[in-house]
């Protein structure tokens, strides 16, 4: 049985960019990784925030750190686990400067050495309204967008969600975007 | 205007970034002067936001379930809430300005004739505390509570919220540093020699500013004449100016193919090295300074060694057995040319 815990950094980059559960077991890697949450916790209770901020910016910069490999974001100089550690040093700013009170910070104060962690969280209203729309398109639909934003084939859609063949699985795809985009039109916070 | 295909197709690939710069620059044009596709990118945008989140969503409750799994690294983070934390911090700086008065009264009273070794401008070096063992114990990870990519997981909408009412407690800790067996570093992550406290960051011990203040180009006299050197003149010439004039990325780019070529050339991996030195690519330098290292001409693997040991004190702590070693067997080598500055920077370490 191959042991799972011993991915190196190119089979964790390679698994989560090209994902399905190879993805998924990726990211369990890493969020067990032992010493990288203490890292993060740690920074963040040295720079101002208390135990539940720090547990958030971990769990958050997970699901950042999972959109910039999936979006070819991370050029691999650096590795993975430094570039986790900046993606939350600078997800910490942000929150930091967000919440107004420090708002004299720069960048070089997250002190990271890596490229560039930008990350950009949902957060508030837009969130909130973004997460109203998709309860509204109903749970088949949101399993085959995830699959679809998860860049699954539609072969694999099909034989997830029980298709015929892919090419229905393109025009439900579609239908269910169509869906998607129809009900976050009718509200008006998204013609501002 | 919609329900086109293709055009639905475009703007996905605007939004992904996979357009050519041609596509890209005809398409914007096109968008500045059509209010009606500025509306459909933007409702593709906000669809693409919404993407992500149901992708967020889904991780966020397979973080929950990966949770059982946790093993905290033990005596990782410190347990107090940051009140106390900011009580035992003013403790800890009380501490040390005792500690600090006392050393400057012992020296003023008792000895100052150890000056002799502050002659060169660098930071003041303080010794790092011993470290306790080493008590890393590894995650146990739960392969069982993986989940089939299609199940869905409810989620509040406030997903923070949710996280901080079902996470179990946080782990449980007894001191506030990590265990940093020097004897473990160099199978450690990067992350943890960057964050490690006693590092430079932290201010007690400038690496860097030591291995700037040892590190000199007369010693090392990398971009002299093409003289011995099996690489073709034009290469050799070309990365010489570069290295003269600071180019050192243009070094390397240069070196690179050329030492494929020519792995064995010794003037050419000399200088490959020094430009990844310059260019604060340590572990590679030190990849090229340890094959220098044992090369058979003293000269070339002597600079090597002092080189390598600089290039290892900018990867401390991390590096510090490895450093040790050689600054030992460059100090133990009769009449090896940086016997003497070898025992000195361990005098300072």
């Amino acid at each position: 049985m191959t042991d799972k815990t011993t991915w190196k950094d190119d089979v964790l980059i390679a698994a989560i960019q090209n994902g399905g559960a190879a993805r998924e077991e990726a990211l369990r890697q890493l969020y067990l990784r032992p010493g990288l949450r203490e890292t993060v916790i740690r920074h963040v209770l040295d720079h101002g925030g208390a135990f539940d901020d720090a547990r958030d910016v971990f769990q958050d910069t997970l699901v950042l750190f999972d959109r910039n490999l999936r979006e070819g974001r991370f050029e691999g100089r650096s590795a993975l686990s430094t570039y986790f550690v900046a993606i939350a040093k600078w997800h910490w700013l942000t929150l930091r400067r967000q919440r107004g009170r420090y708002g004299n910070l720069e960048e070089h104060h997250y002190e990271g050495t890596v490229e560039s962690p930008e990350a950009d969280a949902l957060r508030g209203e837009e969130r909130t309204l973004l997460a109203e729309a998709l309860t509204q398109i109903g749970e088949r639909c949101k399993a085959l967008l995830r699959l679809y934003q998860l860049e699954y084939s539609m072969d694999e859609i099909a034989t997830t969600m029980g298709y015929s063949g892919a090419d229905v699985a393109k025009k439900e795809a579609y239908r269910c975007r169509m869906k998607l985009r129809e009900t976050l039109e009718k509200n008006p916070y998204w013609k501002r | 205007m919609r329900q086109d295909p293709r055009l639905f197709d475009t703007i996905e690939n605007y939004l992904r970034g996979d357009l050519t710069i041609e596509e890209r620059i005809a398409f914007e044009r096109v968008l500045a002067h059509d209010a009606e596709l500025a509306g459909l990118v933007q409702e593709h945008r906000h669809e693409r936001r919404a993407l992500e989140l149901l992708v967020e969503q889904d991780l966020q409750a397979k973080m929950k379930l990966w949770e059982s799994g946790y093993q905290a690294v033990p005596s990782a983070i410190p347990s107090a809430p940051p009140l106390q934390r900011t009580r035992s911090i003013n403790l800890w700086r009380m501490g040390i300005a005792a500690a600090l008065a006392l050393a400057f009264g012992a020296w003023w009273f008792f000895g100052r004739e150890n000056t002799a070794t502050d002659e060169l401008p660098i930071a003041k070096v303080e010794k790092p505390a011993p470290k306790p063992p080493s008590t890393v114990r590894p995650a146990k990870p739960n392969l069982n509570t993986r989940t089939a990519p299609t199940q869905t997981q409810p989620v509040d909408d406030d997903d923070n919220q949710a996280i901080a009412a079902t996470e179990p407690a946080p782990p449980k800790v007894d001191a506030p540093v990590r265990p940093t067996d020097p004897t473990l570093q160099k199978d450690r992550d990067p992350l943890e020699d960057a964050l490690e406290p006693g590092t430079a960051a932290r201010g007690t011990l400038d690496y860097r500013q030591l291995s700037q203040t040892y590190y000199r180009d007369s010693d090392f006299q990398v971009q002299n004449s093409s003289k011995g050197t099996g690489l073709e003149s034009s290469i050799w010439d070309q990365a010489s100016k570069n290295y003269r004039s600071g180019d050192y990325s243009d070094v390397i780019t240069t070196l690179k193919p050329a030492l494929k070529l020519q792995p064995n050339d010794i003037k050419g991996k000399e200088m490959m090295a020094h430009a990844l030195y310059k260019n604060r690519n340590y572990d590679e330098a030190a990849k090229y300074f340890r094959e220098l290292a044992r090369v058979s001409d003293r000269t070339v693997s002597q600079r090597a060694e002092w080189a390598l040991a600089l290039t290892l004190l900018n990867r401390m702590p991390a590096r510090q057995n490895e450093l040790n070693r050689v600054l030992t067997e460059i100090e133990n080598t009769p009449g090896h040319a940086f016997a003497a500055k070898a025992k000195e920077l361990k005098a300072k370490m």
